[in-house]
């Protein structure tokens, strides 16, 4: 996967791009098809043309609603339900501004993980998460009960903090209960580092706000004035992507 | 369940019934028996007393009067005398019986026990090394006076002696009083003789002199005289002379200038008391003391500050700083896409189970 991310160095951009501009261009995300990196600004997935739309087409148009743990595959006992929204809701506590959310089901064979993680976090409509939340503050836990593999998708907010690595630790720590079906311990590990985790990030971000969220090409809200790009800006930094594409 | 009540109600009865048995087999001793020569005799060689018939002829003429051999011949003619002649007693008798009865007994006190008297300090309050009273008095009155230095300021320290024993002249309370007790706080010693409750002496440490005035001292005394002077038996008069004394030491120690010690100065004096060798505490040196005060109050604090962390974090909520970026795939909300774990294989690690690219994609 290394060989398809496409390095952009920082002296080759224009010197007028705020760092802001430059994060830009050099942070990088991965298409939940291909899982090929490609940069923050894309529309659509260079290596495989991959958009949202294309989600749409497969998985349906219509909005959906779901709870914060929805196990349609039926793995949690009543006991352990209560368990995790105990987890779920002390998670809420912590982070005000974040939910997090269960999906488990069996899906048909052939099905990504990542692609249903992504459309379903942008589709879908918690009914018990607080409307001040929404989905782009979310992290989506999806469980694929028949392929045996879960994996987490987060909103635009988390960008900052979770990326494929940090996530993929978190769920390791979860894995050797997965193997002996203890469904309720795992999830619990699971919230619990990611609440650790985002403890963490949190006392990073802190210290310097703007630096940290420029490595993901996100920057924190501007005055109006300062907000709108003038139009020089806006030439130079089409003219950059194209020359890049 | 009532079965089992009754099932467990005679299993302990005969436990019980059998370890009575036991007991009583336990207590049984068969009786030996010598002869003239000392050799034991076997239990089946024993035959009873035998009466010869020469002497049952004799005990039904009346020639033998059953138990005339213990009463004397004296008694005996005067059981079967019809005259009404008074009995008359040898004069040696009578020199015996007009003989002063204080010249009877010893009136000092036998060197043995002079020593556990006023050589060496009390071992409890109460002294009695001739052993005037029983057991049983004696414990109860060393718990009353044990008890009493509990509940008072004042100890009592009691000698006993008996009645018409004289005190060496070179002895007396305050001897003994400044021989043995002059670190020992207020302490009240008393010389008591049994039997004789107006020959008692009681000698008190300086404190109660100086707080006390002579007057009020010496009612005290008297009263507990009186106390033990209303009971008839020397064991009755001692207990009342104590009780009295005791409460008439309690009022004294309301009048004590300083009466209102702390716990920790009565706690030095009973250690001071009882405890006369250093404890294991007191032999380390002040240097580890120190050094242990230190690492424990550091260990405390610690401890604190953990716990209160843990606290301060339980309740702490975290806010990220808000942030704005460009939508990435047209995604209205998401397009992190995470991690993926397998967890189909307990023989692989999860690294190994971490999910790949799809091939054709390597081509690109």
């Amino acid at each position: 996967m290394e060989g398809e991310f496409i390095h952009i160095e920082e002296k080759n951009l224009n010197p007028l791009l705020t760092s802001g501009d430059r994060s830009l261009l050099l942070g990088a995300v991965r298409c939940p098809r291909c899982e090929q990196s490609f940069y923050q600004a894309a529309d659509t997935c260079p290596h495989c043309g991959f958009q949202h739309a294309d989600a749409d087409e497969l998985y349906g148009y219509d909005p959906i609603l779901l709870s914060k743990l929805t196990d349609v595959a039926g793995i949690l006992r009543m006991k352990d339900r209560e368990v995790i929204r105990k987890e779920l809701k002390q998670f809420e506590k912590k982070f005000p501004q974040l939910f997090f959310a269960i999906y488990a089901q069996a899906f048909e064979n052939g099905s990504s993980l990542r692609q249903y993680g992504f459309w379903l976090l942008n589709h879908a409509s918690f009914e018990d998460v607080d409307l001040e939340r929404s989905n782009d503050c979310g992290i989506l836990l999806t469980i694929d009960v028949n392929a045996k593999s879960l994996g987490i998708t987060y909103g635009y907010s988390l960008q900052p903090y979770l990326n494929e690595e940090s996530t993929f630790e978190i769920l390791s720590h979860a894995h050797p209960a997965l193997l002996e079906g203890k469904w309720a311990e795992a999830l619990t590990i699971i919230i619990q580092k990611v609440s650790l985790h985002l403890k963490k990030k949190h006392h990073e971000v802190m210290k310097n706000p703007e630096a940290m969220l420029s490595e993901c090409g996100q920057r924190l809200p501007q005055k109006e004035e300062e907000s709108q790009p003038t139009p020089e800006k806006l030439k130079i930094l089409s003219e950059e992507k194209e020359c890049l594409e | 369940m009532k079965t089992w009540i009754v099932v467990l109600f005679s299993y302990l009865s005969a436990v019980i019934w059998a370890q009575e048995d036991s007991l009583i087999e336990e207590e049984f001793v068969a009786p030996v028996y010598y002869d003239e020569k000392g050799n034991v005799l076997e239990l089946e060689s024993l035959e009873l007393p035998q009466r010869s018939e020469e002497d049952w002829q004799a005990l039904q003429s009346g020639e033998i009067v059953p138990g005339s051999s213990l009463m004397g011949e004296l008694a005996l003619e005067q059981l079967f005398s019809t005259s009404d002649e008074q009995i008359v007693i040898d004069d040696e008798i009578l020199e015996i019986l007009k003989q002063p009865i204080d010249d009877r007994w010893p009136i000092e006190i036998d060197e043995a026990f002079a020593g556990t008297y006023f050589d060496k300090p009390a071992s409890s309050y109460l002294i009695d090394p001739q052993s005037l009273l029983t057991e049983r008095e004696l414990e109860e009155r060393e718990g009353f006076l044990n008890y009493h230095a509990k509940n008072s300021v004042i100890d009592l320290y009691v000698y006993l002696f008996e009645g018409k024993q004289d005190i060496p002249a070179k002895e007396s309370p305050h001897s003994v009083l400044r021989n043995f007790f002059a670190d020992r706080g207020d302490v009240a010693v008393a010389f008591y003789h049994k039997g004789r409750p107006d020959r008692v002496q009681v000698a008190y440490s300086s404190r109660i002199n100086r707080g006390v005035s002579t007057e009020e001292r010496e009612a005290a005394i008297l009263r507990s005289q009186e106390a033990a002077g209303e009971k008839s038996d020397a064991a009755s008069q001692f207990e009342s002379f104590l009780i009295e004394m005791s409460g008439c030491l309690y009022a004294m120690e309301k009048k004590l200038p300083s009466v209102t010690l702390t716990l920790e100065t009565l706690e030095k004096l009973e250690a001071a008391r009882h405890e006369p060798e250093s404890t294991f505490f007191e032999k380390i040196p002040e240097g580890v003391k120190t050094f242990i005060a230190t690492v424990g109050f550091l260990s405390f604090l610690g401890i604190l500050g953990f716990f209160g962390r843990r606290v301060i974090e339980n309740g702490r909520v975290y806010e990220f700083p808000e942030a704005e970026g460009p939508a990435i795939l047209d995604a209205p909300h998401a397009a992190g896409v995470g991690g993926v774990l397998s967890y189909s294989s307990a023989a692989q690690p999860p690294s190994l189970q971490k999910t790949h690219s799809n091939d054709y994609l390597h081509r690109l």
